[in-house]
């Protein structure tokens, strides 16, 4: 029986044909596909690498998900170990990119682990100012309020 | 509108102490009418009074009332009226000035009249068709009252589902809206390429429209590759352009000490982690994934 393919279309025009079932992860594109069938469907704001990247996550989530039946318990657990160091090889701005892919999508699995792995690099910066250059954020605070801020924190928690 | 409002009780009296449910999936709007006339809608959850239709409002459009209950040439429904309306506040409002690539924002506090005004509009209007087809129903045979109701209504029902799943997905009050107007191209493209279809509703001002929009999709063709070189800029400056809900979803992620600590990384961090919604966001968040880890007690 051949399964339904779905094509996706990058920022850059690049075509990516995909089975339905793991498209169908996207809450988005489960809902394009039933809107506007036999279409391909443009991503303008995801890049190729991106997608391809949303897509391999996609796909091994899909062959673990209807592949388990009495195995699940072990292998949500080496899927959990593989989401992990899916996240664990990207750099922070391609990170950035896929969390918002997997916003825009909604694809709740990705999301998690997206914003799970940016906060633990948010909780590893010794200081504010680390932070702010992590994710060029702009310092909008003068120095007495930072310094108020920090008299604060000195009450113990 | 008072009269209606009796025939439209007196003929599905059933209904009125339940939901009325509207076209399936998504529980879009259910309506009923409390004894004082008093009109209430139910989206998603939430059940409130939203205007009073008799009152001495001051929205400024207790007057347009009994304008809204009619409908030209008799029609049980005017679908082409209340779309244009709709792609009029679009034009107007939601993406004005708008170009490719532009990110929306907008407070939907700033959008609340509106939507409450096209609530009100939506709800008289309901009433108004139900009385219509309630009348007319007993001297139709079923099926063909049920498909001319049907057809006239699928493009309503379907623009309030496309607002519940995507414009207005998970807002709520006070919520900043975000969305990459590329991201709604296939359902405008789609909504157009339907427009198509209707010749006799093709008004000066939709064809200007709609000759906004071919250009627009020319120029996205045309300018891919700007278009990635944009996403690049826009994508290096991190965190500050991810939109608010999603900073909250990585903040809520973190341990109490590096939220007050961190709490000096920007005023937008300061105000998000000390608002009570996030503070409770985060509570929940904890509780479920390692016990409870508390930011606020009051």
């Amino acid at each position: 029986m051949s399964k339904k393919m779905i094509v996706l279309k990058s920022s850059e025009g690049v075509s990516f044909v995909v089975e339905e079932a793991v498209a169908r992860q996207s809450k988005i594109i489960s809902f394009l596909v039933e809107e506007f069938p036999d279409r391909e469907l443009p991503l303008t704001n995801m890049t190729s690498e991106i997608l391809r990247k949303t897509i391999e996550y996609c796909k091994k989530h899909v062959v673990e998900d209807d592949g388990g039946g009495d195995s699940s318990s072990s292998s949500s657990g080496d899927l959990k170990e593989w989401d992990v160091k899916f996240v664990a090889e990207i750099d922070q701005p391609r990170l950035m990119d896929l969390l918002m892919a997997a916003n825009y999508l909604d694809i709740p699995s990705l999301l998690d682990v997206t914003c799970q792995k940016v906060a633990d690099t948010i909780a590893a910066c010794n200081d504010e100012k680390e932070i702010r250059a992590t994710f060029n954020i702009e310092n909008d605070f003068t120095e007495e309020e930072v310094e108020a801020i920090r008299m604060e924190n000195q009450y113990p928690i | 509108m008072g009269g209606n409002i009796k025939t439209w009780k007196k003929m599905c009296s059933i209904d009125l102490n339940k939901t009325l449910n509207w076209f399936g999936e998504c529980t879009l709007l259910a309506i009923a009418f409390s004894e004082k006339n008093k009109l209430l809608l139910r989206g998603r959850g939430f059940y409130q009074p939203l205007f009073l239709a008799n009152s001495q409002s001051t929205n400024g459009w207790s007057n347009d009332v009994s304008s809204w209950e009619s409908c030209q040439f008799n029609q049980t429904a005017c679908p082409d009226q209340y779309a244009s309306e709709s792609i009029g506040l679009a034009c107007k409002y939601a993406y004005r000035n708008a170009t490719p690539g532009t990110t929306l924002e907008m407070n939907i506090s700033s959008r609340l009249p509106i939507v409450e005004k096209r609530l009100a509009q939506g709800g008289i209007r309901l009433a108004a068709i139900l009385n219509r087809i309630f009348l007319q129903i007993q001297s139709w045979p079923e099926h063909e009252a049920k498909k001319s109701f049907m057809e006239k209504h699928t493009y309503a029902s379907e623009s309030i589902g496309l607002a519940c799943k995507y414009a207005y997905r998970n807002a709520t009050p006070g919520t900043t809206l975000e969305m990459n107007i590329f991201s709604r191209l296939p359902i405008v493209e789609e909504a157009c390429t339907r427009w198509d279809s209707l010749p006799q509703y093709l008004t000066v001002s939709f064809c200007k429209y709609k000759a906004g929009r071919s250009m627009k999709l020319r120029k996205v063709e045309q300018d891919a590759q700007t278009q990635t070189r944009y996403n690049v800029e826009k994508y290096n400056s991190s965190v500050n352009t991810l939109p608010q809900d999603v900073v909250e979803l990585i903040l809520e992620r973190l341990p109490i000490k590096s939220l007050l600590r961190f709490r000096s990384v920007s005023k937008t961090w300061k105000l998000t982690i000390q608002t009570r919604r996030f503070q409770e966001r985060q509570l929940i968040h904890h509780s479920q994934s390692s016990g409870p880890d508390i930011l606020s007690c009051t």
